[in-house]
């Protein structure tokens, strides 16, 4: 009996919205590194790793998709905040309207209604 | 509390570092860049164990590598998912994130930036290097070797401080150490040897019979024997050290002007330029005719003048 997976691999849908949705994280304020994954977690992405996310920040960044600064904390350490650059701003948008046009697709398709005008003949 | 926990993030952090490196500097910097300031905060918001949040630091560090694009088997290759937990180690396990986000031309492309930069980087020190030795030798050109020792120097030297700089985020002390070590003994090597090892040697005339060595020619030019490849610009410093009233020298053809036929002349110094690209030598007057040039190896011509016999 084979074992096939009940649900969808969410880690594996995550693997290609990342980029959007820490570039959303940001958009909203900016933020250090743990603070968005506690925010990506609390959000939903349960399954979102540290190391995932932190390597995420470093390749926009490099990319010049964020911007970096540190802020002196009396308490702790000092913190690398990032915050979207403008070219971060237009990416961001530019991957949500890729994300909805395709989740739109996708929904159309689950939902069977993709297929209703193209075969004419629902049962 | 506070220095286990900073040992906890130092100890972390290494051994993440350990697992990458294999990556190039450039990349590895780009990756790891914060990562202390990262995992310190993971500890400020009260993780006592990074491994038990974390998972092991081999599993974070191929993680990071995948998410960063840089290699995307490193990710799909791993046999233990990270643990996936809250800052307090209490949530549940996950799947590994082998995250590879879309843009990988971008990050190929970084590659390519990094070895951009490198090049740009090694023209740079070479103009810098140039720069120092036309600024040391304005009256003599360069020979290659020098060109090359003082821009080693000088890259060198800069390499150094930019290693110096960024020694903090290389993963071992020794890696972190080497750069800086290599540098400072090229830096070391080209000031102790690199002037020896550009200059091929003192070369000088040692002439005792002025007048006989020097004769001027018939066509009124004094003929300077031994005198080849001394250029024009070159020669009016020899000429400034006759005294005499030379005023110029034909290049190649080691020629005076000034001088009656049969005039004696008294030579006191003259510069002689045995090559190309070489420094000016000292000649001085000999007491033999036909003394030809005489070569003593690497020393000043005034600790060192002697005759050939």
């Amino acid at each position: 009996m084979s074992s096939v997976s009940p649900g969808l691999e969410r880690t594996q849908l995550l693997k290609g919205v990342l980029d959007a949705v820490v570039l959303a994280a940001l958009a909203q304020r900016d933020g250090y590194g743990y603070d968005v994954v506690r925010r990506l977690r609390l959000s939903g992405l349960d399954e979102v790793a540290d190391a995932s996310v932190y390597g995420t920040l470093r390749r926009l960044f490099a990319q010049g998709l964020l911007t970096s600064y540190v802020v002196p904390s009396d308490e702790g350490p000092h913190r690398k905040y990032y915050g979207l650059t403008s070219m971060g701003r237009k990416a961001l948008d530019a991957q949500r309207g890729d994300w909805l046009a395709f989740s739109a697709t996708v929904a159309r398709i689950l939902d069977g209604e993709a297929f209703t005008n193209s075969t004419g003949d629902e049962p | 509390m506070t220095s286990i926990a900073s040992t906890g993030v130092s100890g972390y952090a290494r051994a993440v570092r350990d697992a990458l490196g294999d990556l190039p500097p450039e990349q590895a910097h780009a990756i790891l860049d914060g990562l202390d300031e990262h995992l310190g905060e993971i500890v400020a918001e009260g993780a006592v164990d990074l491994e038990a949040v974390l998972g092991p630091p081999g599993t974070y560090a191929a993680e990071l590598r995948a998410s960063a694009g840089l290699d995307l088997e490193a990710a799909a290759a791993l046999s233990e998912p990270p643990v996936i937990v809250d800052a307090h180690g209490e949530n549940e396990a996950n799947d590994v994130l082998d995250a590879s986000s879309p843009e990988i031309d971008a990050t190929t492309s970084g590659v390519g930036g990094s070895r951009r930069i490198l090049v740009a980087r090694a023209i740079i020190c070479s103009a810098l290097g140039a720069l120092v030795v036309v600024t040391i030798r304005s009256s003599s050109p360069l020979n290659a070797l020098e060109i090359v020792l003082a821009a080693g120097a000088v890259g060198a030297l800069w390499w150094a401080l930019l290693a110096a700089g960024r020694r903090a985020e290389l993963a071992e002390p020794w890696a972190s150490r080497l750069p800086l070590a290599l540098s400072a003994a090229a830096v070391l090597v080209a000031v102790l040897f690199g002037g020896h090892l550009a200059r091929p040697g003192t070369e000088y005339v040692y002439f005792e019979n002025p007048a006989s060595t020097f004769p001027a020619g018939a066509d009124g030019l004094a003929v300077v024997p031994d005198v080849i490849g001394v250029r024009v610009a070159d020669a009016r410093e020899i000429l400034a050290g006759f005294g005499f009233g030379f005023d110029s020298v034909v290049e190649g053809g080691s020629f005076a002007e000034g001088a009656t036929d049969g005039e004696e002349q008294s030579m006191t110094v003259i510069w002689i330029d045995p090559g190309p690209g070489t420094p000016l030598h000292l000649a001085q007057p000999s007491p033999s005719a036909s003394d030809p040039l005489a070569r003593c190896c690497r020393q000043p011509p005034s600790s060192r003048r002697r005759p050939l016999s």
